[in-house]
């Protein structure tokens, strides 16, 4: 069931009974409502509930970090719901909040920079070739008070197929090629990935300490949550990919009925990891990236940056409780 | 307190020890209550009288001035019993005439005036002697085992509009939906009410005459149902999604729990209110009842059932053969039925409902006529002070509920006695001017000051007078009438809902006060040409004409609620800073957060600089704890960073969310009183003072269209027969009596 809604905590606190308990039982019935209107998010629903009912030991072997930073995926399988955006402007909004922050780009695609007003003409990349230290730094000195893009780097076919070999023989080998470009100081990575399965992906996810899958409002997006456990559970040991996803509806319209009971079947069928709110859709969003600029630049009083910092508060705050919960210990690879 | 075991071990000691203490505390009361009645019965000269009233009056400032707790407040009121039964004692014993003269008749009916307001000084002490807020109790963990309940949603001939918000906010109960049911009973039998219902998928029942009205409506709705409890709302009362949870766990707590009473919260303001632009600056009239009076009787297991915003258990309903239909009072009689039978009662002083206040000043003495009216029927009828089943306290706060209603002679006796010296040279108060003032005085100020300590929360002082003298005359007769013949009279309505639409002087209401407002003046300027010819004692004119001074300052603040303002919304708003979003035009958003809402529209704060068109369409999402649904709306205006928008045709899910949004959260009435005054005696009677004399300007520069009519004011149905508003303190005359 729901937890509590702030009105229900305020009224307690006003009579001065905070200690009082409330359930939100209308809430609880209007998502299953929600689900049973759609054959294909009760049926999911049903998937996710199964997969709930399998256990998996935690396990303790050793878990290792980029640096003393807080990793974050911007994951999905579905192509175009919004990582790129999504991981562009929650590193932007994490950056206004004071926080160090740098994004990376794991994508081939190559886009990410874009957001940040990269051309995309730039050879300088991620996976493009070996950088001198001193190169990097040059390059993360040009964002002096936002965030700091790392992107993938204009890579051939060839090329690609290359590091994909590479990264299939080295279990570790995104953690050093990233281990190589993040400085020391900093506080939040987010990763950019590929909506494709691959080696660096399942990479990816074991290295983050929050994955936030991205979903569109919609049944294909919806459809991929147990694709979606599945991969984390079997990709991330000891259930702790699981345990670590983070759900979050983006270009959400609630004047379409589906988009309604999509996220309200998803706050009901996972309530502890799903944002609450939802990212809207909003214009500014493909305007802003078509000007090359973040969206908290191009359109700040829009819903979807009032959004962004709530996500952030929220990944910022999910991810502290899971350090701290994690009993793993941990082994920092850092910077060189 | 047994001892008896042989070794006298330490427990059996201590007990000893305790009964000691006991016996020592019941002495020290018995002593303490003999000091007080010596203080009481004592004579003293003049000199001697002043300086004690003086030096009490003082200690009594000091005291309060020096701790807000409860015992000092006990104290007080100790302090303020006692000095009026020392001024009641000595009026008795030193100012009353044996002969049986105009003078001293008419002396007694003075004398009984104020022993009347005396005897309600004391039961509203003596109500308030046990005030605990009661708090909500939990419901069991497994919502499997909540029970079920029926919503019963009576209307009569209010308008649609007002009916749907309440269904449809009513929908948003949080309780499980197949323990939920909601039924509109429509005594109005009408056909869009009937539609509204099938489409908004809740119970409609209807019967085929409307006897015992609003009592008969509901209990034939009881035949058709068959929830372990039955909610009751009037048709405008919205409540909030809380307030099962909130009610219900009482009756699981004690399965003698017959009723759950919450108050009943007005969102408008009402005529008095509306008509001085008061709303909101000051406590509501029904806020002492619903404030104190009924937490405080809780306490004895006396509050009773108020018409609506209550749960009821279908069991006591049943046993006491259901609403009662002697009276037109029914709630209230029904609950002394239920506690006749050994059941009991709880009142949660936690606004989960809010209501239209009545929308005319006519329509506001109308109801309280039909209140006061049940409560007189119920005291002859049904006398609570007698019959089975009632603890002594049970006894003693309905009598005081229904002997409230009865301040009708007493109040018109204290606004004509002053003119009896002055026009018709007659003491009929029989003690030296300086005398009385140094008795009375004491009396006076005692309960003026300990009142605005235990009310001012929520009555300022002197208002009661305003609000009583209003329906003094009006109430004067019904309850008369139904102590005499207590069957007669039938239920009027409350009219709710509707609108003023050109502001006009109730004639028909003020009138008679207009008319003892002249007597007062006539008197006092009669009394001076007296003087001044040298014919009156000086010290009985000068106490005649403070006394007619003051009248005619709560006479002036009477007769301007007379002027009946304009009334400009059919659906008042609702002040709310919630997150709102608007989706406009071209498919960019705006974050933004409402100020306030309203049925028809609402008003937000947008971020400067963005110029919004009248007429421009959007789409409006303000978020609250339910599912976001973006409602329809174009621009009236904007003006600065306040953005003004009407809502376009509502599809009945976009009504709901509407009606959810504006009442059903929980929080919705807790923060209703912030940045409202503190009461202080002097600052109430000043306003009080400055509204009538603006009322006199008034009267003097217009020539008022007389006559009601001009309000196009809805009917209504048998609405919630609310109890009094009772004034727990109701004050003697608030002046100063001479040898008149
Ligand atoms: N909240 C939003 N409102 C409106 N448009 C959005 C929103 N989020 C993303 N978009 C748009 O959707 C498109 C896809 O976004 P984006 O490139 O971030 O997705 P992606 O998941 O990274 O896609 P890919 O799978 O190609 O990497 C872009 O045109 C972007 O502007
Ligand atoms: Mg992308």
């Amino acid at each position: 069931m729901p937890t509590m809604n702030d009105d229900v905590r305020k009224l307690f606190e006003s009579i001065g009974s905070p200690e009082l308990e409330y359930r939100e039982v209308a809430a609880g019935e209007r998502w299953q409502a929600a689900a049973q209107r759609w054959p294909i998010l009760a049926q999911t629903n049903r998937l996710i509930q199964e997969r709930r009912q399998v256990q998996i030991p935690r396990e303790t072997t050793q878990r290792s970090r980029t640096g003393r930073c807080t990793t974050i995926a911007v994951v999905s399988l579905a192509g175009g719901t919004g990582r790129s955006t999504i991981a562009a402007n929650l590193a932007a909004t994490l950056g206004q909040n004071g926080r160090a922050v740098v994004a990376a780009d794991l994508d081939p695609q190559n886009a990410l920079g874009l957001h940040f007003g990269l051309e995309g003409g730039e050879s300088f990349g991620l996976f493009s070739a070996n950088l001198a230290p001193q190169e990097v730094a040059l390059w993360l000195a040009r964002f002096r008070s936002a965030a700091a893009v790392l992107p993938f780097g204009p890579l051939t076919g060839a090329q690609i197929a290359g590091l994909e070999a590479a990264s299939a023989r080295e279990p570790q080998w995104l953690q050093k090629r990233l281990a190589a470009f993040v400085p020391n100081e900093t506080e939040f990575l987010v990763l950019d990935t590929p909506a494709r399965a691959s080696p660096w992906l399942k990479q990816a996810l074991t290295l983050a300490d929050t994955v936030l899958v991205v979903l569109g409002p919609d049944a294909a997006g919806y459809a991929t949550l147990p694709a979606t456990e599945a991969l984390l559970d079997e990709w991330v040991p000891g259930g702790q990919g699981r345990r670590r996803a983070r759900y979050l509806v983006n270009k959400f319209d609630a004047r379409r009925a589906l988009d309604r009971d999509v996220l309200s079947s998803l706050r009901g069928v996972i309530p502890e990891r799903t944002f609450a709110r939802a990212i809207h859709a909003d214009e500014v969003v493909s305007e802003s990236l078509a000007r090359r600029r973040l969206v908290v630049r191009e359109g700040p009083e829009s819903q979807v940056v009032a959004e962004l910092s709530a996500l952030a508060e929220w990944v910022e705050v999910t991810a502290a409780e899971m350090r701290k919960a994690s009993p793993l210990p941990l082994v920092s690879v850092g910077s060189r | 307190m047994s001892s008896q075991s042989p070794a006298r071990t330490a427990p059996a000691r201590r007990g000893v020890l305790a009964a000691l203490a006991r016996l020592g505390w019941v002495l020290l009361a018995l002593a303490g209550v003999a000091c007080l009645l010596l203080v009481v019965v004592t004579p003293l000269d003049l000199r001697a009288q002043i300086l004690l009233g003086a030096g009490v009056f003082a200690a009594a400032l000091l005291l309060g001035w020096s701790s807000e707790g409860s015992v000092v407040t006990l104290a007080l009121v100790l302090v303020s019993l006692t000095v009026s039964t020392r001024y009641l004692f000595w009026r008795l014993t030193a100012t009353l005439l044996p002969e049986r003269t105009l003078e001293s008749g008419l002396g007694y009916v003075l004398f009984g005036a104020e022993l009347y307001a005396y005897a309600m000084l004391l039961l509203g002490y003596l109500q308030l002697l046990g005030r605990f807020p009661r708090k909500p109790q939990p419901l069991p963990a497994d919502v499997a085992s909540w029970p079920t309940v029926d919503v019963f949603i009576p209307t009569y001939s209010e308008p649609l509009e007002v009916v749907r918000t309440t269904v449809l906010a009513a929908k948003a109960l949080d309780w499980p939906a197949e323990k939920l049911r909601i039924f509109l009973l429509d005594d109005g039998r009408r056909g869009a009410f009937q539609s509204f219902a099938a489409a908004a998928g809740i119970g409609y029942i209807v019967r085929s005459d409307n006897a015992h009205a609003k009592a008969g409506n509901l209990n034939h709705a009881l035949t058709k149902t068959r929830g372990d409890y039955i909610a009751i709302f009037d048709c405008d009362h919205v409540p909030t999604r809380s307030f099962l949870q909130v009610c219900m766990g009482w009756f699981l707590k004690d399965p003698r729990m017959a009723l759950v009473q919450t108050p009943h919260h007005f969102y408008s303001p009402d005529p008095f209110e509306r008509n001085l632009g008061l709303f909101k600056k000051l406590p509501s009239e029904g806020e002492l009842f619903y404030g104190l009076i009924q937490p405080s009787i809780d306490l004895w297991n006396a509050s009773f059932f108020c018409g609506s915003c209550a749960v009821i258990k279908r069991a006591a309903l049943e046993e006491v053969g259901g609403i009662a239909i002697e009276t037109v009072t029914e709630d209230a009689h029904t609950a002394l039925k239920m506690h006749r039978k050994g059941w009991n009662s709880a009142f949660l002083s936690i606004p989960q409902a809010s209501g239209l206040a009545t929308e005319s000043l006519a329509a506001h003495v109308g109801q309280r006529i039909r209140w006061s009216r049940g409560m007189a029927q119920i005291f002859r009828l049904d006398n609570p002070l007698f019959g089975r089943g009632l603890t002594i306290m049970q006894r003693v706060s309905y009598a005081a509920a229904m002997l409230h209603f009865f301040y009708g002679l007493p109040r018109i006796i204290f606004l004509i006695a002053p003119i009896s010296y002055p026009l018709f040279g007659l003491h009929i108060y029989n003690a030296l001017p300086l005398m009385a003032l140094a008795y009375a005085l004491p009396h006076l100020a005692h309960s003026v000051l300990t009142n605005s300590r235990v009310a001012g929360a929520v009555r300022h002082s002197f208002w009661n007078e305003v609000y009583e003298t209003c329906l003094a005359f009006y109430i004067l007769i019904p309850t008369t009438v139904a102590l005499i013949a207590p069957r007669r009279g039938k239920f009027n309505v409350t009219a709710k809902g509707g609108r003023i639409t050109d502001p006009y002087f109730e004639m028909k209401i003020a009138g008679p006060y207009l008319v003892i407002a002249a007597l007062n003046l006539i008197s006092m300027i009669i009394g001076v040409v007296h003087y001044l010819h040298g014919e009156a004692e000086p010290d009985v004119l000068a106490l005649t004409l403070g006394w007619s001074a003051y009248n005619l300052v709560i006479l002036c603040a009477t007769v301007a609620v007379a002027w009946e303002q304009r009334q400009v919304r059919d659906s008042p708003r609702v002040n709310a800073q919630l997150p709102a979003m608007l989706a406009l035009q071209g498919g960019r958003t705006m974050r933004c957060k409402t100020i306030d809402l309203a049925r028809g529209g609402l008003s937000l704060t947008v971020p400067a600089g963005r110029e919004f068109t009248p007429k421009e369409r959007m789409s409006v999402s303000i978020f609250t704890a339910a599912d976001e649904l973006p409602l329809p709306a174009e621009v009236v205006d904007c003006r600065g960073n306040v953005l003004r928008l009407r809502f376009l045709a509502l599809s009945l899910e976009e009504e709901a969310v509407l009606a959810q949004t504006i009442f059903s959260r929980a929080d919705a009435w807790v923060r209703w009183t912030d940045g409202r005054a503190h009461d202080h005696p002097i600052s109430a009677f000043h306003s009080i003072t400055m509204r009538g004399l603006s009322n006199v300007r008034q009267m003097v520069r217009a020539r008022p269209a007389r006559s009601a009519g001009a309000a196009t004011a809805t009917p209504a149905p048998p609405p919630s027969s609310v109890p009094p508003p009772a004034a727990s303190t109701p004050r003697p005359p608030d002046a100063p009596r001479g040898t008149l």
